[in-house]
């Protein structure tokens, strides 16, 4: 064999073996992939299913979160006439409120079609002497919409608005996920909801004095927008609520605003909707600590049924806190808080369905056209502190109360914020900003005199 | 002698003839022509001193003989003239060159043409003679018959297509019976014996000499017919003809161009000549594209003989189609006939098609139809007895197919399963007819539309469909087995070229067939990677050759001769590698890239055996020449192929993107580097292997495995950096990476195993086989059956990730959208998410944004799978898209329509998706079925319609530049589809007001009412939008031009075609430089 020969293999076997050790040693270079973030609106579409009858005034307020005027075109789907379609600009960083009832169409859904930067619309409903509520408008048609919450006990009206925003019929089934059962009333299995139109179910006609319930409405054909609308007379409480159905189960759900009333009862349903058991461990938070009841660690939530935790057994009444939830199993569940008793001095009924995650951007509605007082609940889900910024939105534009501007919340703590002197007695958004994604946010409403309501609503996160 | 030459000296003596005349008998001038006549010649003068008919002269031209006719004639025919040619002018040239020369031309009344192998019965003359003063035609046949069976018929007046291809309408061995027995008009008669008037002779002249053979008689007749003469055959004139040129008896002296070319240029000549205008320019487009398809056809079957008759006639025929359209004046000049006339002479089509096939059928009875290089006999079972027992003596060939049966057992699932619907492998249009209107259209009906050429698959596409009988499932599986043969084939011949021995071949055979690569390909249905694994072996064999690899081992020259260094075999070396290259390209155009790398790393291989030599570096410089040289053959694809998005480029730049790292990277750098496909164990295959045929073999091989090294390694680098991430792939799929050094490998191996088997006996017993063992069965035992073997149990049906789904689903989907489009007109289909979208799959949405592409309503085609580079509404669809996705429109129903998307199909358990078109008030599930979800755009706009008259309200975002519009605009009526490029239709009264057409803003888009041309106004999304007048009526069309430059595009496609065809030589000299 000639020298050059050798030198070839020596050189041959040469690579191999740097080839070799650079494969065992040279990491493989991270790949993203290819994910489409959620950025600026370009347009928006804000379904709000109206509460039929004594719902008397509903407003639809529209956000501008933008740094640009921001095109709203309003009308509404459904009822027996054709919509008013009303269209206005708004200027940046200001809310636009718009009466359903000015569309002259009754039991409609109202919508509002924005075309610009971000935005958010929400509906702010006044009882007839009963108080008001206030509930998210969906962006998001589905074919699921699932509450924890329901009860068709004496005194206990609640309402399921199911509105068909499109040209194609829908056809929706609803299932009711009791603690020992799960009902499809017969005449829920295959409810046609026309194109353009709204209907509102009335629980109590299909399932009586059955004190708790999930609900689950899940459309075969086409897609739709689900709210549930209770108006509860009961011995508990007194008052309305209006809440917008969640699309799909969550591992983990916060409720900000928790207030265990010194008479009644503070309930955090959980329902799974799914087929296997899910295990959900329970964390309070309050101004002062955070504790983890140990029978709450794993509670066990069987497939198709609701649990209730009572929370006067783990928290002192009068306490305000937040609260936790976390399937231990990977399990979605749907979690609600109901509240009713004395709470704040009104004696009211309220249902509220939790945020899934934590974040660093909310807006949430505050304050009510009957008054009253406001706050915003912040709880901290992280390990460190966390500055916070509130900003309100009104007609008028935006405003940044001093007090308001560098708020801090220590990990596992919930801060409440009394918001009332800088409303001004009006309707509001308020955005509120953390320096990491660890808030969850939660407004509040206590009308006091007359109405004796209070209501609450979870913030949306806002990019 | 030309027509020119001989016409004026013919005429001259007409002018000067003498005015008496034979009252009784006109005088007939026989005019034979004799080339190497032999027995013939004397039985042919023979009968003319027989003939009844006494006022006879007789003029023989010797046309170039060997052996000199004087004796012959002078003891047959005392009185004939004899005029002598020293060559062989053709039988036209002769004859005129005989009528020169000839003192009796002048006194002549008739002529006789007739050839030495034809013998006249005694009345013959006589009863033609009398048959033209009857009928006063121009010219007269005779019945022919065969020389040696002279009750079976040869010719009763012949006839011919359209195209000029000559149709005897006698059956084969047909038995004369009295069945031709009327005096009969026909197209036109032989000039084996044929009568000709001098009046004919003064109006239109007589033979034109350039035809040399073939062709000569129908293009006289022709003439006749035009200017006004009948051309008749008196089957009672009876002769007999031994035909001794075209069945090959009669030796024909050097330099006479083929049969093949000669009939070809002259049918073109005939054409050109006789056909009137518009005829002319259609038959002989159609004629030249039957042409080209024969040809491939004719590469594909390794008749080069025959193939290359087609450019060298095509070449003779433009060099002298100046003088060819002087002819042309002077014949159309003298013309009194309308050509419908003459058409109800010609047979038709399917007639002459119908006899082909008769006659195939008979050759392969008789055993002489030439199927390739042999001819193929019918089938009877003593044969296959005797076939197979001598099959079955030879074990190597058994092992060959066993690999081969293997192979088939390990795809049974792919190959004989269902046709694979929705893209797993490029479908196959429905409609056979589609693939070539869609390379013809000027509009590329893909994506969003675009007027881009068409990919040159398309004719490989379009062949292989007709093969399969216009069944896309099974003109698939056919193009799949078919590559996988010429694989197959080709690694045994490249090993071949430098191993005698059986063992060799089996061991390179099974590292090529028996492999993951292969598996690789065929479950990602990567049609591109098999064209590359089928054409591999031969690019490298002729690479080899190219750069003299083995030029220095003379026990190889019997095997594998290298091309001299000559420029002239180098050029002709580069053509024909330009030639392979091609339809490679045109299948996997960025296999490009890898071939370029492949050759340079060759060069730089060879050039550590040789030095960087002057001829080195010649051989080198010629090689690197056939890659552009393959981009020419494929203009105009290659410009658009080549743009930093295109096909062949695309990939090297998107790469960067990271869309194709998530594919690259299930191969990591040692499996890329070593070829470990199978496992850790096979690892030690390429080593093993690369090490043996280094250490192991004669110096000869030693120097190749050398050469071929460094391409294997440098491959391996490349593409392990390119799997870790560190570098963009060059091209579009791992596996056409693969391809190159799995061949080498192959190569490699027979080297190796012929090493053992043949070289090492010679030396004795030392360290060289102490490691030569161990690395055979490494190679063999390690790698195949532990290393591979076992990845075949699985490889049987391609993987489930190409659009459609399932091959259930995927057939469902494309069922729904045909019977859709059935109903509503053409559309677009939008997929979105990412389990649509196959890296593999070149061209399909190389960006970094939302994995998404558009097909139209038939699913994914050819046109898709070689996208075209993005036009203006690409970036548009992207940012749609992107909105869609990120959810912050909620109008996305209404942006797609313009573009004419009325389905999107999404996978339901894409959450992000389901959620983002759940979003959009405009877009409502259609069905579900199994993982497929489709929706269905409620806003869609057909392609082309007719609009109302407010038909925007814009609402412009400052967030994107994209504009909302709000409107609604259902109820526009569709213009239908005449093809992807036209749309007509009646304009109804209605309150339309404007026409729109979706497609990717291109202002090529034309349309008109009646004869009003519409104007361009704005354009609304996607569609182009024209104004219609209020008092418009008529037909309304919507229609792109510029067809006349496809059409351009596609002759001077087929000029340099057939110029790199002239350029790549003859098989005649290929043969030659075999044998040298």
């Amino acid at each position: 064999m000639k020298r050059s020969e050798i030198v070839f293999i020596a050189v041959v076997l040469g690579v191999l073996s740097v080839g070799l050790l650079l494969e065992l040693t040279v990491p493989t270079r991270s790949v993203e992939a290819n994910r489409v973030e959620a950025g600026q609106f370009i347009s928006t579409g804000w379904y709000c299913p109206v509460p039929p009858g004594d719902a008397k005034d509903a407003i639809m307020s529209t956000a501008n979160l933008a740094s640009s005027a921001l095109g709203l075109r309003r009308s509404s789907i459904g009822g027996s006439a054709q919509s008013i379609v009303d269209q206005i600009s708004i200027p940046a960083l200001s809310t636009g409120n718009k009466a359903v009832s000015d569309f002259s169409v009754p039991d409609a859904t109202g919508l509002v079609e924005a075309f610009g930067g971000n935005n958010l619309t929400q509906l702010v409903v006044s009882g007839a002497g009963r108080g008001a509520a206030a509930s998210r408008c969906s962006a998001q048609p589905a074919s699921r919409w699932l509450f924890a919450s329901g009860s068709t006990s004496r005194g206990d009206d609640h309402y399921l608005l199911i509105s068909n925003p499109f040209r194609e019929e829908a056809v929706v089934q609803v299932r009711l996920l009791a603690g020992d059962k799960e009902v499809v009333p017969a005449r829920l299995k295959d409810l046609v909801i026309r194109s353009f139109s709204q209907a509102s179910v009335y629980i109590s006609d299909y399932l009586q004095e059955e004190p708790n319930f999930g609900i689950d409405v899940e459309a075969s054909r086409g897609r739709v927008v689900v709210s549930r609308y209770s108006n509860v007379t009961s011995g508990g409480g007194n008052g309305i609520s209006l809440d917008l159905g969640v699309r799909k189960g969550s591992n983990e759900w916060i409720f900000a605003a928790g207030l265990v009333p010194t008479d009644g009862e503070e309930t955090i349903l959980v329902v799974n909707p799914g087929t296997r058991e899910a295990l959900v461990g329970v964390v309070f938070m309050t101004d002062g600590e955070r504790s983890a009841p140990p029978e709450l660690s794993e509670v066990p939530v069987p497939a198709g049924r609701q649990v209730a935790i009572k929370v006067s057994d783990h928290l002192p009444r009068g306490t305000s806190y937040g609260v936790q939830l976390t399937s231990t199993n990977d399990v979605a569940v749907v979690a609600e808080r109901r509240t009713a008793g004395v709470v704040e001095s009104n004696r009211s009924y309220e249902s509220v369905l939790g945020v899934t995650a934590p974040a660093r951007r909310w807006a949430v509605p505050a304050g009510s056209p009957s008054g009253g007082v406001a706050t915003l609940s912040l709880v901290n889900t992280g390990q460190n502190p966390t500055q916070v910024k509130v900003t309100l939105l009104t007609e008028g534009g935006e405003a940044i109360p001093p007090e308001l501007a560098s708020l801090t919340v220590e990990p596992g703590r919930k801060l409440v914020v009394d918001i009332t002197p800088y409303l001004g007695g009006n309707l509001a958004t308020a955005v509120v900003e953390a320096d990491a994604p660890v808030l969850a946010v939660e407004s509040q409403s206590f009308l006091g005199g007359q109405f004796s309501d209070f209501s609450s609503t979870s913030g949306s996160v806002v990019p | 002698m030309g027509l020119e030459e001989a016409l004026p000296f013919v005429l001259d003596q007409v002018a000067t003839m003498n005015e008496t005349r034979f009252e009784a008998d006109p005088r007939v001038l026989v005019v034979l022509v004799t080339h190497n006549g032999g027995a013939w010649l004397p039985a042919s003068l023979d009968s003319l001193r027989h003939q009844i008919y006494s006022s006879l002269d007789l003029v023989v031209i010797d046309n170039g003989s060997r052996t000199e006719a004087a004796a012959t004639v002078s003891r047959y025919a005392r009185n004939a003239e004899l005029v002598r040619s020293d060559r062989n002018l053709g039988f036209g040239a002769a004859a005129n060159a005989g009528l020169e020369s000839s003192s009796r031309t002048s006194s002549a009344d008739y002529f006789l043409f007739m050839h030495d192998d034809v013998v006249l019965d005694p009345d013959a003359i006589h009863t033609m003679v009398e048959a033209s003063i009857s009928t006063g035609a121009g010219v007269i046949g005779a019945k022919g018959l065969d020389w040696d069976r002279p009750e079976v018929l040869v010719e009763v007046g012949m006839s011919a297509d359209q195209f000029c291809i000559p149709y005897s309408g006698l059956e084969e061995g047909e038995i004369d019976q009295g069945q031709h027995e009327n005096l009969t008009e026909s197209l036109f008669v032989t000039n084996a014996c044929m009568l000709v008037s001098r009046q004919l002779a003064e109006r239109c002249g007589l033979w034109d000499g350039a035809y040399f053979a073939f062709g000569e008689d129908l293009d006289l007749c022709l003439r006749a017919r035009l200017a006004g003469f009948k051309v008749m055959v008196e089957p009672h004139a009876r002769y007999r003809h031994a035909g001794a040129f075209s069945n090959g008896q009669r030796r024909v002296s050097r330099g006479v161009p083929s049969k093949g070319h000669l009939a070809r240029r002259n049918q073109w000549r005939t054409i050109a000549k006789n056909a009137s205008a518009p005829r002319m320019v259609f038959a002989l487009t159609v004629s030249l594209l039957l042409g080209l398809g024969r040809m491939l056809a004719l590469l594909l079957l390794r008749r080069v003989d025959e193939s290359s008759d087609y450019p060298r006639a095509f070449i003779d025929f433009v060099r002298s189609f100046p003088n060819l359209m002087l002819r042309r004046r002077a014949v159309q000049k003298r013309r009194t006939v309308p050509d419908r006339q003459i058409r109800s002479l010609m047979v038709r089509d399917s007639q002459r098609f119908r006899l082909q096939v008769e006659r195939r059928v008979r050759q392969w009875e008789h055993g002489t139809l030439a199927v390739g290089a042999k001819s193929v006999k019918r089938l009877s079972f003593t044969g296959l007895k005797q076939a197979f027992a001598v099959w079955a003596r030879e074990p190597m060939t058994i092992a060959t197919f066993l690999i081969v049966l293997l192979g088939l057992i390990a795809m049974r699932g792919f190959l004989f399963g269902e046709p694979l619907a929705g893209g797993s492998i490029w479908p196959f249009p429905e409609a056979t007819g589609r693939l070539i209107g869609d390379y013809l259209s000027g509009w590329r009906d893909t994506s969003l539309g675009t007027e881009s050429a068409a990919p040159t698959a398309f004719p490989i596409l379009w062949v292989f469909s007709l093969l399969g009988f216009g069944r896309p499932g099974l003109a698939q599986k056919l193009m799949i087995l078919i590559l996988l043969t010429i694989g197959l084939v080709g690694i045994n011949r490249l090993v071949g070229s430098s191993a005698k021995r059986r063992p060799a071949r089996v061991v390179a055979l099974g590292v090529y067939a028996l492999n993951p690569v292969l598996q690789l390909i065929l479950s990602n249905g990567d049609l591109g990677g098999l064209a590359l694994y089928a054409g591999m072996p031969f690019v490298l064999l002729m690479a080899l050759r190219t750069l003299g690899s083995g030029e220095e081992a003379s026990g190889w020259a019997e095997m594998r001769t290298p091309v001299p260094a000559n420029s002239d075999s180098l050029l002709t070396s580069t053509g024909r590698m330009a030639l392979l290259l091609a339809p490679i390209f045109a299948l996997a155009p960025s296999a490009l890239l890898a071939i370029l790398l492949l050759f340079a790393t060759m060069g730089v291989g060879r050039a550590t055996s040789t030095g960087f030599s002057a001829p080195a570096l010649r051989r080198f410089r010629f090689l690197m020449l056939a890659v552009p040289l393959a981009l020419v053959v494929l203009i105009p694809w290659s410009f658009e192929g080549l743009r930093p998005s295109g096909a062949i480029l695309g990939p090297l730049f998107s790469g960067l993107g990271g869309w194709l790292y998530p594919l690259w990277r299930e191969f990591s750098f040692r499996e890329m580097f070593l070829l470990d496909l199978g496992g850790s164990l096979g690892a030690l295959v390429v080593p093993g292997i690369l090490l043996g045929a280094l250490a192991l073999v004669g110096p000869a091989r030693r120097s190749e495995a050398r050469l071929l090294s460094l391409p294997l390694m440098v491959f391996g680098l490349i593409g392990g950096f390119a799997g870790k991430g560190f570098l963009p792939p060059l091209v579009a799929s791992p596996a056409m990476w693969l391809v190159a050094p799995l061949a080498i490998l192959a190569l490699l191996s027979g080297h190796l195993a012929e090493g053992v088997s043949e070289e090492l006996p010679r030396h004795a017993f030392g360290w060289r086989h102490k490691i030569a063992v161990p690395a055979l069965v490494v190679t063999l035992g390690v790698g195949v059956l532990i290393g591979w073997a076992p990845q075949l149990a699985g490889w049987d049906r391609p993987a489930p990730t190409f659009a459609g789904g399932t091959s259930e689903e995927a057939a469902s989907i494309a069922s729904f959208m045909k019977s859709t489009a059935q109903e509503v007109g053409d559309f677009r289909v939008l997929w979105l998410g990412s389990r649509w979208s196959s890296p593999v799959r070149t061209g399909l949405k190389p960006s970094d944004g939302p994995e998404y592409f558009l097909t139209t309503s038939q699913g994914l085609t050819m046109l898709d799978a070689f996208q075209p580079p993005p036009a203006q509404g690409e970036a548009r669809m992207d940012s749609v898209i992107d909105a869609l996705m990120g959810r912050r429109l909620h109008l996305a129903g209404h942006l797609l329509a313009p573009a004419t998307v009325r389905f999107i199909v999404a996978d339901p358990n894409d959450e992000a998706t389901i959620e983002a078109l759940g979003r959009q008030r405009d877009i409502a599930l259609e069905q579900q079925q199994g993982a497929v979800a489709i929706f269905r755009n409620l806003q869609w706009l057909p392609r082309a319609s007719l609009a109302p008259v407010a038909l925007s309200e814009e609402v412009v975002t400052q967030s994107n530049p994209s504009s909302v519009m709000v409107v609604d605009w259902t109820g526009g009526r569709s213009i239908p589809a005449r093809s992807p490029s036209k749309f007509t239709g009646d304009l109804p009264r209605t309150a339309h007001s404007q026409v729109l057409l979706g497609d990717n803003y291109n202002k090529g888009w034309k349309a008109s009412v009646g004869d009003t041309q519409l104007e361009q106004s704005e354009a609304f999304g996607w569609a182009n939008r024209f104004e219609l007048k209020p008092e418009a009526s008529g037909e309304v069309r919507v229609y792109f031009g510029q067809h006349w430059i496809r059409f351009l595009w596609l002759v001077v496609q087929v000029i340099l075609l057939l110029a790199v065809l002239a350029m790549a030589g003859t098989s005649a000299s290929s043969g030659k430089e075999r044998r040298q």
